[in-house]
């Protein structure tokens, strides 16, 4: 009882510590990639002081834009057809201009002033810049852990199946046709092991098994042009430490504390405060796949 | 087993789909498609609870909304793709202008066991080849479905078995239906069980523990009720009349419930009963359907099943289901789906979980590509800690 006590405190330390510093290391880099990307843009100048961020979808017929132009306003050839979506970066230094792509790719400057935005622009949504939720998720994955007799040396590769329950925080920055959010979790779940060789060193088998660790995750993701969801690819940390049972011949599971990252597909669906995710994709090496959900809700 | 390269397996995979579509010939609208608003199955299907032959709204459909414009004519209007995407390519004949043709193929090719180079298998099955012909009475009201297909052959060595058991020839569905009320419409012959989310993954276990998956077609009377905001549909069935071991076939009843909860939002649930002399089974399910933005979809469905065989204790499975479904651009769909089910849900036993993406292309009108990376799991098993099971799908699926 007292090792398995100084184990956990000891996991526990570690866990915090590996928290703290990863939270920091991915938010540094999160938020450094973003103001580049802004700058690279051009958008910094505009979005620094605003940073508000709306879709709207046109519901005009035939709104006639005004796109700016080589210093000088013009009025567009085309028109905006009904229906066609607008991501719009809004200005506060002049009335009804926005910085805005719309759905076919094209990105430029442009005056909506023919809009009555109560009566003929249907306002989306909006995005304050950072916009912090709170989620709870479910993990299953799979990793590899060894057992070791401590007398003779022997060791056996051991294949553990994982499944645990999530909580944490996150927080998402919105731009217009990309998203990177951030976010932190602590889980709890059960883990089965047993050997991955057919004929083991040392045979060891565990069932139900408690795990716990925590979880950091940067995520960059692609709004499409259909809405409403965001596409592209998690990168989470995770440290895993776990209570295995200690066999009658005195082996040893290791490692106690178990470090993992990983590369996922992902794919977020939203519907006003509630954003549902699911991803898919890889721990460590392309045998160790990970399947993940999860549900936010948007503070 | 043949040890090849994962990258040449994988290419194989799309070549092998290329391939057939060039030389072959099912419906194509499925419950994500709730996405694009349409959250009733009648729009685009003869049969209100959906199935094989569409109407020419859904074939129409298909072209200008879900499918990319083709890349030999990407300035064609809407108008012209709809016309095209009917089976003549066009108008139907004067002749024919109560008859519809349907001509669908589906084929598969996978490779199971991809992360264990000496276990792994691949193989190549032509799912489905059917050809449905329909007879639209004035104003839609008489409609009579007749469809022939066939049962692929079996796997592993078939020299053994009589040409009959090899592959052979089924039809599934065979149906006149009429609208007995405004909003009320009678099906009678042989159709698809009316329970669950119908969608075409008929592998999994949400549709093979209800008894629900490819070939359970049965004879059988249903009604579909259609309000503003809610569909009910109630069948009674005996089985498959055409199958010869008539002990075998399941008789019983189903319905099934769904109605708006919000826009492009709905719940629903189904009921399962059915009886043969071999086995009984009774099943359970919630489901649910979510339209988001322009195209994109989420769907789940919860159920358990209670199945006793004769002189046996029952089996209470049970499963969790759901496929996310992002549309990238026009034709392309990203599809992330998961399960996880158990044969024996109030003992400790094997606890199934498979995962995976989709990609799902429709590059024009009458043509589907898919490629599934599908992950499967097992806890609890009494031998261990399994490793996973790869699974690499590429579909070809054309309809004429």
């Amino acid at each position: 009882m007292v090792l398995k006590n100084k184990i956990l405190r000891r996991a526990i330390y570690r866990i915090s510590f590996f928290f703290i510093c990863s939270s920091i290391l991915f938010s540094a880099l999160l938020f450094t990639a973003l103001d580049g990307h802004a700058a690279n843009k051009g958008l910094r100048k505009t979005t620094k002081s605003t940073a508000s961020y709306s879709e709207f979808f046109i519901a005009s017929d035939n709104c006639p834009l005004k796109i700016y132009f080589k210093k000088r306003w013009i009025k567009s050839k085309t028109t905006l057809p009904k229906g066609e979506k607008v991501y719009g970066i809004r200005s506060d230094k002049i009335p009804n201009e926005l910085l805005f792509r719309t759905s076919r790719g094209k990105t430029f400057r442009g005056n909506l002033s023919c809009l009555n935005e109560k009566e003929e622009g249907f306002f989306e949504r909006t995005f304050s810049g950072f916009s912090p939720y709170m989620f709870a998720g479910f993990s299953s994955w799979q990793d590899e852990m060894s057992v070791a007799d401590q007398s003779s040396g022997l060791e056996s590769p051991l294949r553990v199946n994982n499944a645990a329950l999530c909580l944490g925080l996150g927080v998402t920055m919105t731009r217009s046709w990309y998203s990177l959010a951030f976010d932190s979790c602590a889980f709890y779940g059960k883990a089965h092991s047993s050997n991955s060789e057919e004929v083991p060193l040392i045979t060891y088998s565990a069932r139900n098994a408690d795990i716990f660790g925590a979880q950091n995750t940067a995520h960059i993701l692609w709004l499409p042009p259909s809405g409403n969801v965001e596409f592209g690819l998690a990168l989470p940390l995770y440290i895993k430490s776990g209570v295995w049972p200690v066999t009658s011949d005195n082996s040893d599971v290791n490692p106690k504390l178990r470090l993992l990252w990983g590369g996922l597909l992902e794919a977020r669906f939203i519907r006003g405060k509630f954003v549902f995710t699911q991803d898919v994709g890889f721990l460590g090496n392309f045998k160790n796949f990970i399947w993940n959900i999860q549900g936010a809700w948007y503070f | 087993m043949k040890k090849l390269a994962p990258s040449f397996l994988f290419l194989s995979v799309f070549a092998a789909g290329i391939f057939s579509s060039l030389f072959s010939p099912q419906s194509f609208a499925y419950p994500n498609f709730i996405g694009y608003g349409y959250t009733s199955c009648m729009v685009c299907h003869f049969n209100s609870f959906g199935g094989v032959p569409l109407t020419d709204y859904g074939r129409a459909l298909g072209a200008v909304a879900v499918s990319s414009k083709p890349f030999w004519n990407s300035k064609a209007s809407d108008e012209k793709l709809g016309e095209e995407a009917q089976f003549f390519f066009g108008p139907n004949p004067d002749v024919l202008k109560n008859i519809r043709f349907q001509a669908n193929y589906r084929g598969l090719t996978y490779i199971s066991k991809l992360n264990r180079s000496e276990e792994r298998q691949s193989r190549y099955i032509n799912m489905v080849g059917d050809l449905s012909t329909v007879y639209v009475g004035e104003q839609n009201r008489l409609i009579g479905v007749v469809n022939l297909g066939f049962i692929p052959p079996p796997q592993g060595n078939t020299d053994k078995l009589s040409s009959q058991k090899k592959s052979r020839i089924i039809t599934r569905e065979h149906y006149v239906s009429y609208p007995v009320m405004k909003k009320l419409r009678a099906y009678l012959g042989l159709m698809d069980i009316a329970y669950g989310i119908r969608h075409p993954d008929h592998i999994s276990a949400s549709r093979q523990y209800p008894g629900t998956s490819m070939n359970d077609q049965t004879h059988g009377v249903a009604l579909h009720l259609a309000n503003k905001s809610s569909e009910f549909g109630l069948q009674g069935f005996v089985g498959n009349l055409l199958e010869p071991l008539s002990s075998i076939r399941q008789k019983g009843a189903s319905a099934t419930f769904e109605f708006d909860v919000l826009e492009k939002f709905r719940l629903g649930s189904s009921l399962l009963y059915s009886k043969s002399t071999v086995r009984s089974r009774m099943a359970g399910a919630v489901h649910g359907r979510l339209g988001l933005g322009k195209g994109s979809a989420l769907l789940g469905e919860i159920g358990l099943v209670k199945t006793t065989l004769i002189d046996e204790d029952p089996l209470y499975a049970s499963y969790i289901w759901g496929q996310s479904t992002v549309r990238t651009i026009r034709g392309l769909h990203v599809l992330f789906t998961a399960e996880a089910s158990t044969r024996d849900t109030f003992h400790p036993g094997t606890r199934s979980l498979m995962a995976g993406p989709s990609l799902q292309y429709f590059p024009f009108s009458r043509l589907e590509l898919r490629t599934d990376l599908w992950i499967y799991r097992s806890f609890g098993d009494p031998s261990g800690a399994p490793a996973d099971d790869f699974r690499l799908n590429g579909q070809v699926h054309l309809w004429f």
